[in-house]
């Protein structure tokens, strides 16, 4: 990756933006779709040509204030930059009949250049930048199109979020003003008291954590899920974790490295607690998007174990679970809104799929992908995870295990709701866009179980940088 | 008069002058250019300072011509044209009347902040507030007391710290001993200037108030932070800050009032702007507080556009359809005084916050960045508010070509230094003490 | 290549299935499935001849996961490559004789995509190099079988026992797969191989690890082979469609076992042992509770956990040939019995309840010679396989002078005779209506034929060293324990026939006392009381309780918030503040100035 390849990932939404303004029906989404897979598509090719190695640049842009602008790519960013990409395309696509669709996919693209900015941005200034700025678009995506309880719910995520955002700002400058630099790469050689290495990285953690969401400060994410649109709501479970696992990985873990290794046990422990109560939670839902929403709060709680091992196999399946959570995770979301299309509500109850044994079939195969699936990129990730927690805490490994089983029970009592039964659905059988879409998606997830090395060389790429200090 | 001196005071000329000429023109109530006019003096007295540039100070050293004073006349002259064409029309009075008080305003505003001579401190304040005793919308007397106790703990003050020093020159204040007096003439003076900040947020001419007091408080304040009665401001900034800071944020939370919110708004950033200065870091403070202005010329034109006596968030009810120009404006306005990138706003946050670290004030970079959480929510509800169906039979709000233009060009400004922040960086980084 | 093919096969075939199935005919489907199948078999057959000059076989795709040992290999020996025939073999038999049995389904293609799913799992935990590769093989055949079980799930028992068979299943893997880990972190590799020799260099001195890993592992293997207490899915499963049942009983039930045949050389010696003693224990009660049952489906399928207890009793003990010998004479029998029993019930109007039947003599000649084979079989008389695999395991015991574990497995043996017979003799030789309806399905007689002459003659195929799967025959047990066991068969057989030859009705006595095991030993309700209720009980409280309070904390600061607000918003600024807060303020600051100043 190197200057072209980022440039392509933040200038191909931005047109996207500028296109929204010609009125010509439909043109909006089919761009935004595109504009997605683009983005995946050219990172790809860039990460696995070997394009530009693992370059690092800078923009120039407020160096008064120390910002060095830093930007580049790793492993990490190459991994979900394709992810995001996908997720967001699979969203554009599945969004159904949205009103106003141009001023949707303008603040939609909006919402990509974020991430991808996020993803992009090798200086702590200029990753907040892009880190709050993916805020306001958001709030008004979800205000705007969002269902009947999409008041509170935007509240509460945006005073979460911008409450963990004030002290991830805090702890920024904190060290940057120390080290007199906001750049990542001389960050990493700075030296920092282990003290105020735990500080910081509980200033930055407070950030992710509330992103990712990790238990207690998840309860944003059902009702933000529950209430916004599908599009939106593929992004909140699957692009929103992912940024907050980039985080963690490659800001915390290569930041503070001491401190990382010393709250590891404590993290982990509180992500495979979290994991178990958002499984058991997930057992209760009645509504599939709720039960959508904890089961990610419980995934990505396992996947924040191995982000926190910080072991090379920790963060590895941490990468991998990310990427594969997402995937899976956005197919399902597709699904539910077909279901949902079909029966008229959201509810879990029993549905009866008789005539549409595709929609039920694909149902099935992702709802097991996102709970590890064998053969999924999931499941070969919660290898790797568990791999890293009983190499570090054994007793983890037990819980992370036990949540493995609680997710396999509300998988099934969703699936259950798809089961042959005398009530019914009327309606056809999934589209051939949807179809495209989640078979697409769901191709990818089990292509990652076949080959998780594909995903795992990414994030090998970075561990010279981040582990080994650590060790 | 010297050739410094004139240059020193072309600034102030200029308005002075433009004011009279519209007070002249003011039995001629009915010329349409008319605030245009006043505009583009205002524009003239701030490219003249532009121009000029910093430079010796005249008049024997009691008017500054620095670049501090070349910053804060710039922000007075450019929020009193915005104030001077956001009148709102002849329905509160007549045009030429209006434009020509903000004129002679915006000129005590000049003299405040170039003011180095506690005489010329007191002539400024006096000539910046009395003429706005008259614009009020209600009528309500006692708005022109509280701005003359403004004026007159202003003048108790000058004249108590005379009695202590017995100079009237800025330099005067490091050279003082202990005195009772000195301090209380010293604190009248920062009260009256602090009050100034207080009395009239909620006003589309807040800005040339607030530029003027802010660029008084921080001359004062530099003056009086040497010698042997040096004055703790750094503790005193941050707690205002602080309260400032608080007050504004949760206040704001419930306020249906946009003029108010408008005001807690500025409040808001004055509070980040008693943070910079806290830190003594005078560029940040100016960063702050220009980027404070542009978001409130950005407000003050949407409630303009509104033409309503006191706007509520209904009435705001559907403006997204009809005037989403003022909308853009509005909604970039309010994510700058929240501080969010890619505004004008999150430079200004971080600006200031790396001061406050670097002046070990930590606990006042988190305050202010959850207030920054809390007025998000706050602020998130004025811009939602523009998304909500009109109310039914609701009459067509009159042409608002003015304020929609005022508003987009506000939210260009704050988007083009939230983007490319080099310049203003650099313009702020001049003001130093 | 042929062993890639082996299992390749299943997982090709099933893949085909799903994606094209539904532009085929229903007997396409079918005939797909079974000739992938038998293909698999195939190439498993051809594989005989290379494993008796070489003691195994590999075969590497590449690389999967980045842990050592984790690779996409496959390896089989001779022992494994018996187990491997006796899957395919019998999972090709079932399918064939589903596409007669299903004629009238409507959902085949995924029925047979599942089916063949589910053996391609199978035989990845047959033949996989690692364990990491093992267990995704369990998980992908406990998927298959959740979505079999649930295939006609109209009902809710149906929905109820797919749901259970996927999470005890599921608590197996889970256990499983943690075990693996475990070793990994002490041994730093997932390769069987590899592992049993590491093991066995460090000896008892490798520290808690291996034992941790150990329990683990047994936990799982208890789970996926349906033994106590983890044995509740198995009888539930009976509500599947029959040859789904059949397929469960005698492929899928055996996963636990065939682990416990792999990691013998890396469990420690104790948990060996218990393995044993759970095999044993289980043998006996679900063979108590089988006799008790009034369901066909459900004798056979308690009997099912008898007889794979036997199968662990033999694992623990490391008598492989015993239970190599047992886990392939099971399934060919039993998939005798349930298929012919899916036969009787296909044809049979009424409910599956023994007392329904009677009087099938005549009209299902064919059947019930089949069936009989079965029974015979599962009764242990020779000259059928039972008797050899149930002999076979008694010796192992004794030879290790484990009296008790004899006895248990003597007690078995006779008590399995006895709910055979027991079934024989209701459904066949009492009198009853003998009303049959229904056409004949040929390609039910022709699959039960062949199992039917398998379970006749594998035990006799293997005394004289026709197949190939490794030594150790039955014949070095003492004589007078191969009489006890003939024993034990017959005064099992004999009792049974004698009470029930008349129909269950007319055995009412008989009934009545063994009334108190029909409920599965208590453990259904067990489980709900014990498990399941304070399971929902924590959901809701978390629910209820830490959820609620974490709301309703929040919208408490919210509502602070809001109430401070108003309450500042009326008194604060905007032009009300009066002259006396200017005074105020300026004696605050000089009080605060002077105070600094000094």
């Amino acid at each position: 990756m190197d200057r072209a390849v980022i440039a392509a990932v933040l200038w191909i939404p931005l047109i996207v933006l500028a296109a929204c303004a010609l009125p010509i029906a439909g043109l909006a989404r089919v761009l935004a779709v595109l504009s997605g897979l683009a983005t995946a598509v050219i990172v790809a090719t860039a990460a696995w040509t070997g394009y530009g190695g693992d370059w690092t640049g800078t923009v120039s842009w407020a160096g008064p204030l120390g910002a060095t602008g830093a930007i580049g790519g790793s492993g990490w960013t190459a991994a979900l930059l394709m992810a995001s990409g996908v997720a967001f395309a699979a969203g554009a696509a599945a969004g159904g009949d949205l009103p106003r669709p141009r001023a949707f996919f303008a603040l939609w693209s909006v919402v990509q250049v974020a991430i991808g900015g996020v993803l992009v941005a090798r200086d702590l200034i200029l990753f907040v930048a892009f880190w709050q700025g993916l805020i306001v678009p958001l709030a008004l995506l979800m205000w705007l199109w969002g269902g009947a309880d999409r008041r509170r719910a935007t509240i509460r995520l945006v005073a979460h979020w911008m409450v963990a955002d004030a002290l991830l700002l805090t702890g920024v400058l904190a060290l940057g003003v120390g080290a007199h630099t906001f750049a990542v790469a001389d960050l990493a050689s700075y030296r920092l008291g282990a003290g105020s290495q735990v500080v910081l990285a509980l200033l930055f953690l407070a950030a992710f954590a509330m992103r990712l969401p990790l238990f207690p400060f998840h309860t944003w994410s059902p009702r933000a899920t529950a209430t916004a649109p599908i599009p939106v709501a593929i992004v909140l479970v699957c692009v929103i974790p992912a940024i907050a696992i980039f985080g963690i990985a490659t800001v915390c873990v290569p930041l503070f490295p001491k401190a990382m290794l010393d709250l590891g046990p404590y993290l982990m422990g509180l992500a495979a607690v979290g994991a178990l109560y958002a499984a058991i939670l997930a057992l209760r839902q009645r509504d599939l998007r709720a039960l959508v929403a904890y089961a990610g709060v419980s995934q990505m709680g396992l996947v924040a174990i191995g982000a926190f091992g910080a072991t090379p196999n920790g963060l590895q399946g941490a990468l991998l679970g990310t990427v594969s959570h997402a995937l899976a995770v956005a197919a399902v979301v597709v699904l539910v809104a077909a279901l949902a299309s079909r029966t008229g509500s959201f509810g879990i109850s029993t549905h009866g799929l008789a005539s549409q044994p595709v929609l039920a079939a694909l149902f099935v195969v992702a709802l097991l992908a996102t709970v590890g699936l064998p053969a999924t990129g999931g499941a070969a990730a919660l290898i790797l995870v568990l791999t890293s927690a009983f190499a570090r805490a054994p007793g983890i490994g037990l819980l992370a295990s036990l949540v493995a089983i609680v997710s396999a029970a509300y998988a099934a009592r969703a699936m259950r709701s798809l089961l042959p039964s005398p009530t019914e659905v009327r309606g056809h059988d999934l589209g051939w866009g949807e179809r495209a879409i989640v078979v697409s998606l769901l191709a990818i997830v089990v292509g990652l179980g076949l080959a998780p090395r594909v995903v795992t060389g990414l994030a090998d790429r970075d561990l010279p940088a981040s582990t080994e200090r650590s060790r | 008069m010297t050739g410094a001196d004139v240059t020193a005071v072309a600034p102030a000329l200029i308005l002075a002058v433009s004011a009279i000429v519209a007070g002249l023109l003011s039995q001629r109530p009915t010329l349409p250019g008319l605030r245009w006019l006043g505009a583009l003096s205002c524009a003239g007295s701030a490219a003249t300072t532009m121009a000029f540039g910093a430079g010796a100070p005249g008049f024997a050293g009691s008017v500054a011509r620095d670049g501090t004073g070349v910053f804060f006349i710039v922000l007075a002259a450019i929020g009193a044209g915005a104030a001077i064409v956001l009148d709102p029309g002849p329905r509160h009075g007549r045009r030429a009347e209006v434009t020509s008080l903000l004129l002679l305003s915006a000129c005590g505003a000049v003299v405040t902040v170039s003011a180095a001579d506690l005489v010329m401190l007191l002539a400024g304040v006096a000539l910046l507030t009395i003429p706005l005793y008259p614009l009020r919308r209600d009528g309500d007397a006692g708005r022109a007391v509280r701005g003359a106790s403004s004026v007159a703990a202003v003048a108790y003050g000058v004249a108590l710290l005379y009695a202590a020093t017995g100079e009237t020159g800025y330099g005067a204040f490091g050279r003082a001993t202990h005195n009772p007096l000195y301090l209380s003439g010293l604190a009248l003076v920062a009260g009256g200037l602090l009050f100034l900040l207080v009395l009239a947020p909620t006003e589309r001419w807040s800005v040339v108030v607030t530029a003027a007091a802010v660029g008084a408080l921080l001359r004062v304040g530099a003056a009086t932070h040497s010698g042997d009665m040096s004055v703790n401001w750094e503790v005193t900034l941050a707690v205002l800050g602080g309260l400032a800071i608080s007050i504004a944020t949760v206040a704001a939370l419930t306020e249906q009032r946009l003029r108010r919110l408008a005001g807690y708004a500025t409040l808001l950033q004055l509070g980040s702007v008693a943070t910079a200065a806290a830190a003594f870091a005078p560029p940040a403070a100016a960063f702050a507080l220009s980027v404070s202005t542009a978001s409130a010329i950005a407000l003050f034109a949407a409630i303009a556009a509104l033409r309503v006596d006191e706007p509520l968030l209904l009435d705001l009810a559907g403006l997204a359809r009809r005037r989403p120009a003022v909308v853009i404006g509005l909604a970039v306005a309010l994510a700058a005084v929240v501080g969010l990138p890619p505004t004008a706003g999150f430079i200004g946050k971080i600006y200031v916050f790396e001061a406050a670290v670097r002046g070990q004030l930590l606990w006042l970079v988190i305050l202010g960045a959850l207030a920054a959480a809390g007025s998000f929510v706050a602020y998130a509800r004025v811009v939602l508010a523009c998304f909500a169906a009109p109310p039914i039979g609701a009459i067509a709000a009159p042409r608002a070509r003015v304020p929609s233009f005022v508003a987009l060009l506000a939210a260009l400004a704050i988007v083009a230094v939230g983007l490319l922040p080099g310049p203003l960086l650099e313009a702020a980084s001049a003001v130093r003490f | 290549m042929t062993l890639l093919l082996v299992v390749a096969i299943p997982f090709v075939t099933a893949i085909g299935i799903a994606t094209f199935g539904g532009r085929l005919g229903r007997r396409t489907i079918g005939g797909l499935a079974v000739a992938g199948l038998a293909l698999s078999f195939g190439a498993a057959a051809s594989m005989i001849a290379a494993l008796r000059v070489r003691p195994s076989l590999e075969a590497t795709v590449g690389p999967w996961l980045p842990i050592t040992g984790a690779e996409l290999a496959l390896v089989v020996d001779s022992s494994m490559l018996a187990v491997t025939l006796a899957i395919t073999g019998v999972s090709a038999l079932i399918a064939l004789y589903s596409i007669d049995h299903l004629a009238q389904d409507r959902r085949l293609q995924r029925y047979f995509a599942a089916f063949a799913l589910l053996v391609g799992g199978m035989l990845l935990v047959v033949l996989a190099s690692n364990l990491l590769l093992l267990v995704a093989g369990l998980q992908l055949a406990g998927i298959a079988a959740y979505v079999l079980v649930g295939h006609h799930a109209n009902d809710g028992p149906a929905a109820d026992a797919a749901t259970r068979v996927l999470i005890i299943g599921h608590i197996g893997d889970a256990a499983i797969l943690a075990g693996a880990i475990v070793l990994f972190t002490e041994f730093h590799t997932v390769d069987i191989a590899q592992l049993g020799g590491a093991a066995l260099e460090h000896g008892t001195s490798a520290g808690s690890a291996p034992v941790i890993a150990s329990v683990l592992l047994l936990v799982g293997a208890i789970a996926r082979s349906a033994q106590a207490p983890l044995h509740v899915w198995l009888p539930e499963s009976t509500e599947a469609p029959t040859p789904v049942s059949a397929l469960l009983q005698t492929v899928l039930v055996t996963g636990g076992v065939i682990l416990l045949m792999r990691l013998r050389s890396i469990l420690v010696p104790d948990v060996l042992q218990a393995a044993a003693i759970v095999g044993g224990s289980t043998a006996v009660g679900a063979a108590l509770v089988a006799i008790a049952q009034r369901d066909v489906r459900r004798v056979l399928a308690w009997s099912t956990i008898s007889q794979v207890g036997l199968m662990l009793v033999a694992a623990g003990l490391g008598a492989l040939f015993a239970t190599r010998f047992q886990l392939i004479a099971h399934a060919l029998f039993k998939a005798v019995l349930v298929l012919a029993a899916g036969s009787v019930r296909r044809v049979t109007p009424g409910a599956s309840d023994v007392a329904g039947y009677g009087g099938l003599a005549r009209p299902m000649r064919w059947t019930v010679v089949a069936f009989g084979v079965g029974t015979l079989a599962q009764a242990g008389l020779p000259p059928a396989a039972g008797f050899f695999s149930v002999a076979a395991i008694a010796s192992a015991a004794f030879s290790q002078s484990d009296v008790l574990l004899t006895a248990v497995v003597l007690a078995a043996g006779g008590a399995a005779a006895f709910a055979g017979v027991r079934l024989f003799a209701v459904m066949f030789v009492a009198l009853g209506t003998g009303r049959r309806v229904g056409r004949s399905a040929p390609l039910e007689h022709i699959a039960l034929a062949i199992l039917a002459i398998g379970a006749l003659g594998f035990g006799a195929i293997v005394n004289v060293g026709i197949l190939p799967i490794g030594s150790g025959p039955a014949d070095a047990a003492p004589p007078w324990l191969l009489i006890a066991t003939f024993a034990a068969a017959v005064v099992g057989s004999v009792a049974a026939g004698l009470i029930y030859r008349r129909g269950i009705v007319a055995a009412a006595r008989a009934e009545r006392c063994m009334r108190w095991a029909r409920s599965g030993l208590g453990f259904d309700a067990l489980y709900a009381r014990g498990i399941m209720r304070p399971f929902a009980g924590l959901g809701r409280e978390l629910e209820r309780g830490a959820e609620r309070s974490l709301d309703d904390a929040l919208e408490g600061i919210g509502a602070l918030v809001g109430r401070s607000s108003r309450a500042m918003g009326r008194r604060s600024f905007g032009g009300r503040a009066p002259p006396m807060v200017l005074v105020a303020g300026a004696v605050v600051l000089l009080a605060f100035w002077t105070w600094t100043g000094q």
